[in-house]
């Protein structure tokens, strides 16, 4: 009886379409971490909106609403924490993501546009966290605004849509406020869709050390295995913001540059100490770097052992930027050109 | 499954450990409570309207009042802070701000208890989930 009302269900709903074959090494966490990415990302759209309920995008209220949402709503703390640290694990499960999908060498033929579509949502994340930051308007939001805009300026015509003077009148950090809640999730959320579709049409990249045919289970397992993972993040999330709360200054004051930006970005606050124009270099030629990956790599190779060069090139780039994370916590900016 | 319960046992370890150590013996959160300003009306204030045609609003890229020009700060300018000049960094005669860092949770934030029950749910749904595993 049950398995009949269970089988009319999935007739009705569609839901034989997810009765497909995956490959058995999905269920690990390594091959997980994608839709652990998801998980935290979802966190952060629903704690973003009943967030939205309480923000004020105005230049003159904005820090003074959230300082107003974290010491006197009920839950307001818990909830800010929650999309903070909800964020901060979007961002570790994405860079372990993006390690295990080049270290696999999943980026090869035929997932080419697939690395570019993650590529994207790399910038998209990007982009939500730094525009994260900015509306919060505190020092570090301010001295994080004024970087960009210096960049920006530097740009010329391109840099224009991202300035005040594209939009006269209107406060920048209101178009800000727009495009973390607005603009960035609607170029966000076709790509994911496109991530996910590329998944499903050239089906998850084989085991480098077992290449033949992989043993398939149904995706629904796969389903219960992220619904596991993704309970388990979403405990992390919960832990962390019952314990630590978020930073949160006081209004800015204009001028000064006393603060270092959160440490997905401190990298390139350490090599703005070396060279003021990396501001705009680095970011370019990561992603230009980035971008070219699958087009220098071709060869159909995917065991480590056997691709010394793109291992040690990626050797180099977690050790780099781990060095220059660090390097950024203890710097003291000097602006030496 | 052993790397599941790995980290189900240290964050259920994790999570009292955290309670009982904010027994309310912290300090107040060291933020200024602010009530937020009452919101303008929704129609366009005229002088608004004025701000728009005015050449200068350009400078006044974060808004028309701000918030450090309103407190008689320092006056809002995109060179305030020089990206080519070292002497940007460390301008005299400046306030001092205080720069925010993570803070311990107090349990004497608004609603604690309930975050508590909302932890310990999502903790005793990741048990569940990897004891029975359903679908899987």
């Amino acid at each position: 009886m049950a398995n009949n009302t269970l089988n009319t269900l999935k007739k009705r709903l569609g839901l034989e379409v997810l009765e497909y074959g995956i490959p058995e090494h999905a269920n690990s966490i390594k091959y997980s971490l994608g839709g652990m990415t998801l998980t935290s990302l979802s966190v952060l759209v629903l704690s973003g909106l009943l967030l939205a309920q309480f923000y004020v995008p105005d230049p003159d209220r904005a820090n003074s609403s959230l300082h107003y949402l974290v010491d006197q709503v009920y839950l307001g703390w818990f909830l800010r924490g929650i999309h903070f640290w909800a964020g901060e694990v979007l961002t570790i499960t994405l860079i372990l993501h993006m390690i295990r999908v080049a270290f696999t060498g999943s980026y090869k033929a035929p997932r080419e546009i697939n690395w570019l579509v993650g590529v994207a949502l790399l910038g998209m994340m990007i982009g939500l966290l730094f525009t994260g930051t900015v509306i919060k308007w505190d020092q570090e939001a301010y001295e994080a605004l004024a970087h960009f805009l210096w960049s920006a300026e530097k740009m010329g015509i391109f840099g224009l849509p991202l300035t005040e003077a594209f939009a006269s009148g209107v406060p920048l950090l209101s178009r800000i406020y727009m495009w973390h809640i607005s603009l960035l999730p609607l170029i966000t959320l076709p790509l994911i869709g496109l991530h996910m579709f590329y998944i499903k049409y050239h089906q998850l990249s084989a085991l480098p050390d077992n290449p033949g045919t992989p043993t398939n289970i149904p995706f629904h397992r796969h389903l219960g295995y992220l619904t596991r993972s993704g309970a388990g993040v979403f405990l992390l999330i919960c832990v962390l913001a019952l314990a630590i709360a978020p930073p949160l200054g006081e209004k800015p004051v204009f001028g000064l540059e006393v603060t270092k930006p959160p440490w997905q970005f401190v990298w390139i606050y350490a090599l703005e100490n070396l060279w003021v124009p990396f501001l705009i270099v680095a970011p370019l030629a990561i992603g230009a770097f980035l971008v070219a990956v699958p087009f220098i790599d071709r060869s159909p190779e995917t065991h480590w052992k056997k691709r010394p060069i793109a291992i040690s090139v990626l050797v180099f780039c977690i050790v780099l930027m781990a060095s220059l994370i660090i390097w950024g916590k203890f710097t003291t900016m000097t602006h030496s050109m | 499954m052993r790397l599941s319960m790995f980290f189900t046992g240290a964050l259920l370890l994790i999570l009292p450990t955290q309670v009982g150590a904010h027994g309310g013996e912290h300090a107040a959160p060291a933020t200024q409570i602010q009530q937020p300003l009452p919101l303008p009306d929704m129609a366009m204030d005229p002088s608004m309207a004025d701000d728009m045609d005015n050449d200068t609003a350009v400078d006044d890229f974060y808004g028309v009042e701000n918030s450090a020009a309103v407190a008689g700060e320092v006056p809002l300018d995109l060179d305030a802070i020089d990206m080519d000049d070292p002497a940007g960094h460390s301008m005299p005669g400046m306030p001092e701000v205080e720069v925010a860092k993570h803070e311990w949770n107090s349990t004497s934030q608004k609603g604690y208890g309930l975050a508590v029950g909302i932890t310990l749910i999502s903790g005793l749904g990741f048990l569940f989930l990897s004891l029975k595993r359903p679908f899987e």
